[in-house]
């Protein structure tokens, strides 16, 4: 398990492999990789601290990133669990390298790829391009290009379009100071924050035949497109469920869902965040029925792209990443007062797409570790590998008990498999 | 504003928008592309229908958002044609 704080701000990707996977291959495409070169090596730094903006250096030599452990009995049950050579690994920004690979070669002849990362060098889809990328042929055509290293605007300062930024970014901030209007609901005990706070992860698995049985819900409440709406209306029936047993169910949900701001059908960016983000505000008088859940979602998202709320959320980021990091967290927690998420969600959508194998090792398996924030004490993210869907629920171990857990888990699959109306 | 009801421009506008603000360069998209394999999610549907009122007059109401209708930017441009000439509310 990982600690909770900003350098825990670690993803993990839990890849199991069949037998036939030969890191020597791996080895070689690391080495080869331009891509690869420039991530080992890429850090952020603040000239003056508190003064000026960070920016993105490349260090002059490349650190090790590919690591190997053998374990001796048969394939240990990793769901959910972190190795601790893999959970105790830690990748700053600021010290790079942003990810490692660590390869657990098991007695029997399968493997598990524990591919981890700093959230502030990719995200999950960058992550996606970047084993694309390293499992395609080495060939010309296969090198992304340079604009697929980093956004050009974090390569250098660029104060005179920081200004217009701050215009575009009040109507979210607006938008926020009216939404987090009390009561809220909160996961937080009250009191002080113990001295080191865990993440506990959950992964719920859902099997092919019951991924089907979510995709014909989905059709039935006209969410074909809106899959992701059908997931978050089923997570927060769970945690509904759980505000409910607390005797805590006047507080309204205030939920921010990332967007991937690339194109559709694009191999990049790579590297760094791309992402917009949407924030729904639920009140509990909706939250106890997945289709008002969904009418509510849907409204809401069309009046903030109609009022082009993911334009000036993005200038509301852009403006903030130049300012120390205290204000940005001091700022953006302001108008919420702190709770600026009764939890986080992200549907991360297919991941490895199209690749039946990476280096030789059929895929039989793909997880998500990722780390949640306290506040808000609770992570849901949604993927799908395979025609299969899975489902973790992170939560940080002084926010949600794991009988709460258990509860949420059960409420969710009730929602996603058979609830109506 | 007039609502457009030729299902053909409709849907070269539809495609037009999608390749600008949503679908990536070099990506085979035209008006008979399957919607569900081109990356189409929550987001680009609702910017789809903002840009139907904005541009083309049309108001599609949520409950013309099915999965006949979004197969292709063909069928979409189909059920806007129809609701124009049913005299659909200029948005």
């Amino acid at each position: 398990m990982r600690r909770v704080g900003l350098p825990g701000n670690v993803c993990c990707a839990v890849i199991k492999l069949g037998k036939g996977f030969d890191v020597e291959q791996l080895r070689r495409r690391i080495a080869g990789s331009p891509v690869m070169d420039w991530l080992a090596r890429a850090q952020i730094f603040r000239p003056l601290p508190m003064i000026f903006p960070p920016l993105w250096r490349a260090s002059g030599k490349p650190q090790a990133i590919l690591f190997e452990h053998n374990t001796k009995n048969g394939t240990p049950d990793i769901a959910g669990v972190l190795p601790p050579e893999v959970a105790q690994r830690e990748l700053h920004a600021s010290r790079g390298p942003g990810l490692a690979f660590d390869v657990m070669r098991h007695a029997d002849g399968t493997s598990h790829l524990f591919l981890s990362w700093n959230h502030t060098h990719l995200d999950a889809r960058g992550l996606d391009f970047l084993l694309n990328h390293l499992n395609g042929e080495p060939s010309a055509k296969n090198v992304p290009s340079v604009e697929n290293f980093i956004n050009p605007k974090q390569l250098g300062w660029d104060l005179a379009g920081w200004w217009p930024n701050v215009k575009q970014a009040r109507g979210s901030l607006k938008w926020l100071h009216e939404s987090g209007k009390e009561p809220l609901f909160s996961l937080l005990p009250v009191g002080r924050r113990p001295a080191q706070c865990r993440n506990n992860h959950r992964v719920i698995y859902f099997t092919a035949e019951e991924t089907g049985r979510i995709d014909a819900r989905c059709q039935q409440f006209n969410c074909g497109f809106r899959r992701s709406h059908f997931y978050l209306a089923a997570s927060l029936r769970g945690l509904h469920s759980v505000a409910v047993q607390r005797g805590n169910q006047d507080g309204a949900y205030l939920i921010p869902v990332p967007h991937d701001t690339r194109k559709r059908g694009a191999k990049g960016p790579i590297f760094s965040n791309h992402l917009s983000i949407l924030f729904y505000r639920i009140e509990p008088k909706f939250a106890g029925r997945i289709g008002d859940i969904l009418g509510e979602l849907s409204r809401q998202m069309t009046d903030q792209i109609r009022d082009r709320f993911p334009e000036s959320c993005m200038a509301a980021l852009d403006m903030f990443k130049p300012l120390p990091l205290g204000y940005y967290v001091h700022h953006l927690g302001k108008p919420t007062r702190g709770k600026i998420a009764t939890f986080s969600f992200s549907d991360s959508g297919e991941t490895c797409a199209g690749m039946k194998e990476l280096w030789g090792g059929p895929i039989q398996e793909v997880t998500h570790l990722v780390p949640s924030w306290r506040p808000p004490g609770l992570t849901i993210i949604f993927l799908r590998f395979n025609n299969r869907l899975s489902a973790l629920i992170s939560s940080v171990d002084d926010c949600l008990k794991p009988a709460e857990v258990d509860g949420m888990e059960q409420d969710m699959r009730r929602a996603l498999l058979e609830e109506t109306g | 504003m007039t609502p457009e009801q030729d299902p053909k421009i409709i849907a070269a506008k539809l495609c037009e928008f999608a390749r600008t603000n949503f679908v990536a360069e070099g990506v085979q998209f035209d008006e008979n592309s399957p919607l569900s394999q081109a990356g189409i999610d929550s987001f680009a549907l609702v910017e789809l229908v903002l840009f139907c009122e904005r541009v083309l007059g049309v108001r599609v109401p949520d409950s013309h958002l099915t999965g006949t209708n979004l197969a292709s930017m063909s069928s979409l441009a189909d059920c806007i044609a129809e609701l124009a000439r049913n005299g659909q509310p200029p948005a």
